[in-house]
């Protein structure tokens, strides 16, 4: 039965053809039918649909701009749900391409998790690995594994079209003991979302354990089956010998950062970390929270309670400890992916290191 | 990635080091009690990781 | 030690006034199984059912599931049902393409395994596509359970002796020779090869009672052994007293043996076999772990083994405690693990990550669940209103059209020796 599938799609500004960092404040637009890559899209949707004599229409595209939407992911996905009604009867959903745009994959991720959540369709975007939106919404919709090159559109909207006709047709091959019909992230080139599935394979359990001992006898390669995750061993380090002597340093992940924001840092998924003199910062009219994870209201009326400076100026006066650095590291790291994490605690690490008289630090997490 | 092996439990998330609902003068109490701990498990040696409530 | 396995290809089942095969059909003399059984006081009544592919039967409460299989000299399923004599060598007679499907129709148990003849069941699992023969007994009242249990394992075993007997003096269509002598290579200049056999584990066991599964015994609390993998083929080691993703045909069948002896004096040598049980407590698991480790090093003198598991997360502990204890000796491993979950990654849920253990197979996700939508109109071992196993405490009835079934109990879909195509992925 010939049917004609109904799609819907959301772009950025920069996509929708609005312009780019001057657009990036848009609210939305509602146009009909494809805007840019959009039509491609709907010509790969097509392309895939004669294989089983079906047709796909591109009904419409919501634009909004990145700094609007990615401010409030969740209300904004809402918000669009409720402007895209007319078109609820969809069959699946698009968003992006995003690659490796910040704002924008978080933007594709909220929709693509909140109108599957709301309408029950295959919802598929598509992202680079290091970006935000793809720990937090990979198991949420389908994403699309993408380099960070915005020019490799053209591949990119052929696999999400292929992966979209494969969800919407699901077959009776046995593929999986559960019986289930899920594509295979392999050969669909989408990242994996936390599942596990026995899968029939074309060698028994027994084969492929004789041909990996025999291999590794040898001293030959072989692929493991499960690489299981090792937990980083380093040497516990050792207490500080000597208070009165000691002198700490204050980082932390909170947001606290100098008024203005002069290093532009993001209140959700922020990569970059900062060096701030700690008195100037923690000076009135000095500073301004920068963090969309928590009410900032508490720390902005007082930053002591974020980075409690006052008491350790009391305890550096009585003499219970030494003193405390004047840098102040700051990494506001709201949804902040843990790889990126963990490289720039390395580098603020090594920048403590540097500085050759911190012998301790406080870390306060919020 | 896990490995964090010394922990002082703080009072909130919007407040790690602070508590609003407090008055000043206690609040700032709370406060110093809260590093106190902090400085007591930095000169303290551990074998693993180790988490305080303040 | 050499065995030679005789196996007649059965294409149809069909009731006889004498047991027979006759070109490719297995007759069968219901009366005379059936009072073969009843000898036994324990049980009360037996219900022999012939079952097809398509028939809309599903069969309860299976215990076992068995290839019909007798000595041509020597005992059938020593220490079972007779004195216990060493399994492994001479002719055995096997029917392929039929089992017994053994039921205790009087279980208590709360998890039962499942048979469909029809349904989704015929698109995983090999007995739903094969004619069989179903053993369904019932107690004498007042019966022991466990006694019972172990009445309805006998009974199971004399039906496949009794059935296989019926393709005696027949010229086989196929044999199978398995020759190995644990002390001589095959080919020199050759790594190699043992198989540790976890084949039980005491957490599970019903009532505090183990079940029997070596030559009549149970393994629980001893130590390692080293037996000649023929034992393994030819009866010495058969199934529990429930499906646990594994069954007789399982052992009489055991696929990482089976593939040894396919690579013997090809690239490897086949060393032997290490059988164990997993341990619930450290202390025995520590000692039993390098005497594991010594038996594969200095008695058998492997240069690899393949370790595989049973069903269970208690027994990834002893696996892997095995895998390091045989690494530290210089014995290479490949290890097995199951997924537990269904959410999560495969590193997430192996529940081992030691640094040597660096080859690794996913043998099944037994705790993984199906859908199936049946409904039967003929029920064996059990009714309509036979109670089904859930993990969710939901109530689910044999009768119900659509049931939600963790596969371990889907009887045949797995195979904890390695016979199944399967590798668990992620999605």
């Amino acid at each position: 039965m010939a049917k004609e599938f109904k799609v819907l799609l959301y772009l950025n500004n920069a996509f929708g053809g609005y312009g780019f960092e001057e657009a990036a404040g848009m609210g939305f637009d509602l146009n009909e039918g494809p805007k840019g890559p959009g039509n491609l899209l709907q010509a790969q949707l097509n392309k895939q649909g004669e294989a089983t004599g079906d047709t796909y229409k591109v009904v419409a595209t919501l634009c909004a701009g990145d700094d609007f939407f990615s401010a409030e992911p969740e209300a904004n996905s809402a918000k669009a749900i409720e402007l895209l009604d007319a078109y609820k009867d969809a069959d699946i959903f698009f968003a992006g391409p995003a690659f490796a745009a910040g704002r924008y994959t978080v933007s594709c991720g909220a929709l693509c998790e909140a109108i599957g959540a709301a309408w029950g369709i295959p919802c598929i975007t598509g992202m680079d690995e290091q970006s935000p939106g793809t720990d937090i919404y990979r198991k949420k919709c389908y994403i699309i594994k993408t380099g960070n090159n915005a020019r490799e559109v053209p591949q990119t909207v052929a696999k999400m079209a292929r992966l979209g006709h494969a969800l919407l047709h699901p077959d009776d091959v046995v593929r999986l003991t559960s019986l289930e019909y899920i594509p295979d992230p392999r050969e669909y080139d989408y990242f994996t979302r936390g599942q596990l599935r026995c899968t029939y394979v074309d060698r028994t359990v027994a084969e492929r354990s004789v041909d990996m001992i025999v291999k590794k006898v040898n001293g030959e390669e072989f692929v493991s089956e499960v690489y299981p995750d090792r937990f980083d061993t380093f040497d516990i380090p050792k207490a500080v010998k000597d208070l009165s002597k000691a002198k700490i340093a204050f980082v932390s992940d909170g947001g606290l950062v100098y008024k203005g924001n002069p290093d532009h840092c993001q209140t959700r998924s922020n990569l970059v970390w900062a060096d701030y003199d700690l008195r100037t910062l923690m000076a009135p009219g000095g500073y301004e929270v920068v963090h969309a994870g928590y009410f900032n209201d508490y720390v902005n009326q007082d930053p002591n309670r974020l980075l409690p400076l006052d008491v350790i100026d009391e305890d550096i006066k009585a003499g219970k400890l030494g003193g405390i650095s004047d840098h102040y590291m700051s990494m506001p790291a709201c949804t902040t992916v843990s790889a990126q994490c963990k490289k720039n605690g390395a580098e603020i690490g090594e920048k403590l290191k540097a500085l050759g008289d911190v012998d301790a630090v406080i870390l306060t997490s919020t | 990635m896990l490995g964090v092996n010394r922990i002082v439990v703080g009072a909130a998330v919007p407040n790690p080091t602070g508590n609003p609902k407090l008055e000043p003068e206690a609040e700032h109490e709370y406060r110093r009690h809260l590093v106190e701990e902090c400085l007591k498990l930095l000169s303290t040696d551990v074998e693993g990781p180790t988490t305080v409530v303040a | 030690m050499r065995l030679e396995i005789d196996s007649y290809e059965i294409k149809d089942l069909k009731e006889g006034p004498k047991t027979c095969v006759e070109n490719g059909v297995l007759y069968v003399n219901k009366k005379e199984l059936e009072e073969l059984i009843l000898q036994d006081a324990n049980i009360e009544k037996v219900d022999i059912q012939l079952v097809y592919p398509g028939d809309k039967t599903r069969i309860l409460n299976v215990q076992d599931v068995i290839q019909p299989r007798a000595k041509v000299e020597g005992q059938d399923f020593p220490g079972w049902l007779g004195k216990i004599k060493i399994a492994g060598s001479g002719k055995t007679l096997s029917l392929d393409g039929t089992y017994v499907i053994n039921s205790n129709a009087s279980t208590n148990r709360i998890e039962s395994g499942l048979l469909d003849m029809d349904g989704p069941m015929r698109k995983l699992s090999p007995y739903a596509n094969t004619p069989n023969v179903v053993v369904a007994s019932y107690a004498v009242a007042g019966t022991e359970e466990r006694a019972f249990e172990d009445s309805v394992k006998c009974a199971g075993f004399k039906a496949a002796a009794y059935l296989a007997n019926a393709a005696k003096g027949l010229a086989p269509d196929k044999t199978e020779v398995f020759d190995m002598d644990m002390y001589k290579n095959k080919k020199e200049g050759l790594p190699r090869i043992g198989y540790i056999f976890q084949c039980y584990s005491p957490q599970f066991d019903y009532l505090a009672v183990s079940d029997k599964i070596f030559y009549g015994r149970a393994l629980t609390g001893t130590l390692p052994l080293v037996i000649h993998p023929n034992e393994i083929l030819d009866g010495g080691v058969m199934g529990w007293n429930a499906l646990k993703a594994i069954d007789s045909v399982s052992y009489q069948n055991n696929a990482i043996i089976k593939e040894l002896y396919k690579h013997d004096g090809v690239d490897l040598n086949f060393g032997g076999v290490i059988l164990v049980s997993a341990n619930t407590d450290a202390d025995n698991r520590d000692r039993n772990c390098q005497i594991v480790a010594d038996l594969a090093k200095n008695v058998l003198n492997l240069d690899g083994v393949i370790i595989s598991k049973i069903l269970g997360g208690m027994p990834h502990i002893d696996i892997s405690s095995m895998g390091v204890a045989c690494e530290n000796a210089g014995v290479k491993t490949c290890v097995h693990t199951t997924p537990l979950t269904a959410v999560g990654t495969l590193g997430d849920t192996i529940l081992f990550n030691d640094e040597c253990l660096t080859a690794i197979v996913t043998s099944s996700s037994p705790f993984e669940r199906t859908v199936i939508n049946f409904k039967a109109e003929k029920f064996i071992g059990g009714t309509a209103e036979t109670k089904l196993y859930s993990s969710e405490m939901k109530l689910q009835l044999a009768g119900d059209e659509r049931i939600n079934i963790e596969q371990y109990l889907t009887a045949g879909v797995h195979d904890h020796t390695g016979g199944r195509k399967v590798q668990t992925l992620e999605y």
